[in-house]
């Protein structure tokens, strides 16, 4: 499993304000999601592929890996999209019916197929951007303001933690099944991954029994204190993201007409 | 698989987001009322979300060779009900999309709603419907879970179809609706073929899985309300010899 946290917990860009690198991903993916030209997310996911490498010093193999494996389902998906349209507007440039289903490759259903898919590539640039440089619990510190949010926030972080307690359970439960042939065939799989959901559950549930006992022998009152860092805003990435906000915005209005098609 | 970030174009995230954020604040204020009733549920919902999640980070065999995982939303539907469990999955899936790159921020409210309402809330309903009936209760959650899984897929397509659609025809006129039957039609037969063998795996999987649990620690789920005692004795059959010998000594 590819953990970005290991990641985001190491990285130079760590130290950069929490606060403003949330904001900056947020205007880059609603500034993508709203564009009506692919030109803007491309120009978006390539800036962010740039900064994540060479500021955040993410190993490029890793980076390009994960990248491509999930551009992959992107791209299937456009593939889809580009295919099933129907084909009643634009030009036909390709077609063929498969019993019922009448596959057309059309302009618009290209042109839109390409959006999309440059939609995803800049988000997605953008979601690894914000998770390998910063660590999840700080993310997260930024619910604690709101009252209302509370104990929501606190199961956040409670979930948070656990997840690492159980998947590495899950490893060796997991390990343990397959060195005495339990994946050797499907029923046994079956078997083996049912009894591993079982235990899981029941360790689980008496983790969270344990855990009870642990908070309030800790005097635990409906509030739990975490260590969270302030980074000051430095006066050069203020000029560094305000540039970036502009030349987005600028690529986002020069561009608003293009198309490939 | 979840909606990708930037799938979801013009007014749909949007939609969905608000939808999903109605209910998600209805889950938290019904969260808030319970931890205040008692404590101890904070931690026993928290355990409960962390296991969704390393569940649906667990890979399925699956018959077109391609890898899945399993929703893992039916037993949690089952144990707190579907507000509960739609901030739980909301939770989980703010994970999946910030650590392991599945699923996105713009599509959070769609995924959310389909996965951690919609299906739930389905297999929730059929759950307490039929515990009233006479069915074996296996066979209930394997329902509920097959239903979770499934409800969730056929909306994610039905959800993508009528984005594009609208997307592609420019509105809810013109050829919306040729469109949005074209694509659901392409994704509802692409899900249908590789997800309804996954969905009756999780099912089988969670089915078998709730039997250890009951064979095991069935306190906990008479604790938790997903059964009540007599239904728990009915399973759990006391040792025949046992009995008898029971009977011999009184």
């Amino acid at each position: 499993m590819h953990n970005l946290d290991d990641i985001a917990l190491l990285s130079p860009l760590r130290k950069k304000n929490t606060h403003l690198k949330m904001l900056i991903v947020l205007f880059c993916i609603i500034a993508g999601v709203l564009s009506p030209s692919p030109v803007t997310p491309l120009f978006i996911g390539v800036v962010m592929i740039f900064i994540t490498l060479f500021f955040g010093k993410v190993p490029k193999k890793f980076y390009l890996k994960l990248l491509f494996a999930t551009m992959g389902f992107a791209f299937i998906s456009a593939v889809m999209i580009a295919l099933f349209s129907g084909g009643i507007l634009g030009d036909v440039i390709f077609s063929y019916k498969l019993f019922f289903i009448n596959i057309v490759l059309t302009t618009n259903s290209l042109n839109h197929s390409i959006l999309i898919f440059s939609r995803a590539f800049g988000g997605l640039c953008s979601i690894f951007f914000l998770s390998m440089t910063t660590p999840m619990l700080e993310m997260f510190s930024i619910m604690k303001r709101v009252k209302f949010l509370n104990t929501f926030s606190e199961l956040v972080m409670l979930i948070y933690r656990y997840i690492f307690v159980f998947l590495e359970l899950l490893i060796n439960i997991r390990a343990a099944q397959t060195m005495r042939f339990g994946y050797d065939n499907t029923k046994s799989a079956l078997n083996s991954l049912s009894m591993l959901v079982s235990s899981l559950f029941i360790k689980t549930m008496d983790q969270g029994d344990k855990l009870f006992l642990a908070m309030n022998s800790r005097c635990y009152e409906g509030k739990m204190k975490y260590f969270e860092p302030c980074y000051k805003i430095t006066f050069t990435d203020t000029i560094a993201a305000l540039v970036f906000v502009v030349s987005v915005i600028a690529v986002f209005y020069f561009t608003m007409n293009f198309r490939f098609f | 698989m979840h909606i990708m970030e930037g799938m979801l174009p013009g007014p749909w995230w949007e939609i969905w987001t608000v939808l999903s954020l109605i209910i998600i604040i209805a889950g938290i204020y019904q969260l808030n009322k319970k931890v205040k009733e008692n404590r101890e549920y904070l931690a026993l919902l928290a355990v409960a979300g962390a296991f969704i999640f390393v569940l649906s980070s667990l890979k399925l065999p699956s018959v077109s060779g391609s890898c899945s995982h399993p929703t893992g939303t039916g037993l949690a539907a089952i144990l707190f009900g579907p507000l509960i469990t739609t901030v739980l999955g909301f939770i989980v899936l703010v994970f999946q999309a910030l650590l392991l790159a599945h699923g996105g921020i713009t599509t959070l409210g769609a995924n959310t709603f389909s996965m951690g309402f919609f299906g739930p809330l389905l297999a929730w309903i059929l759950y307490i419907v039929l515990k009233k009936t006479k069915i074996n209760v296996y066979v209930n959650v394997f329902i509920a879970a097959f239903v979770a899984d499934f409800a969730t897929y056929v909306l994610t397509s039905i959800q993508l179809a009528s984005a594009q659609a609208y997307a592609f025809a420019g509105g809810f006129g013109g050829v919306f609706m040729d469109t949005f039957i074209n694509y659901s039609i392409a994704f509802l037969g692409i899900f249908a073929t590789t997800q309804l063998p996954l969905a009756i795996i999780e099912g089988l999987i969670i089915a078998v899985a709730f039997k250890y649990i009951a064979k095991s620690r069935g306190d906990l789920l008479v604790k938790l309300g997903a059964i009540t005692e007599e239904q728990l004795e009915s399973i759990v059959k006391p040792n025949k010899e046992v009995k008898g010998n029971e009977k011999i000594y009184s």
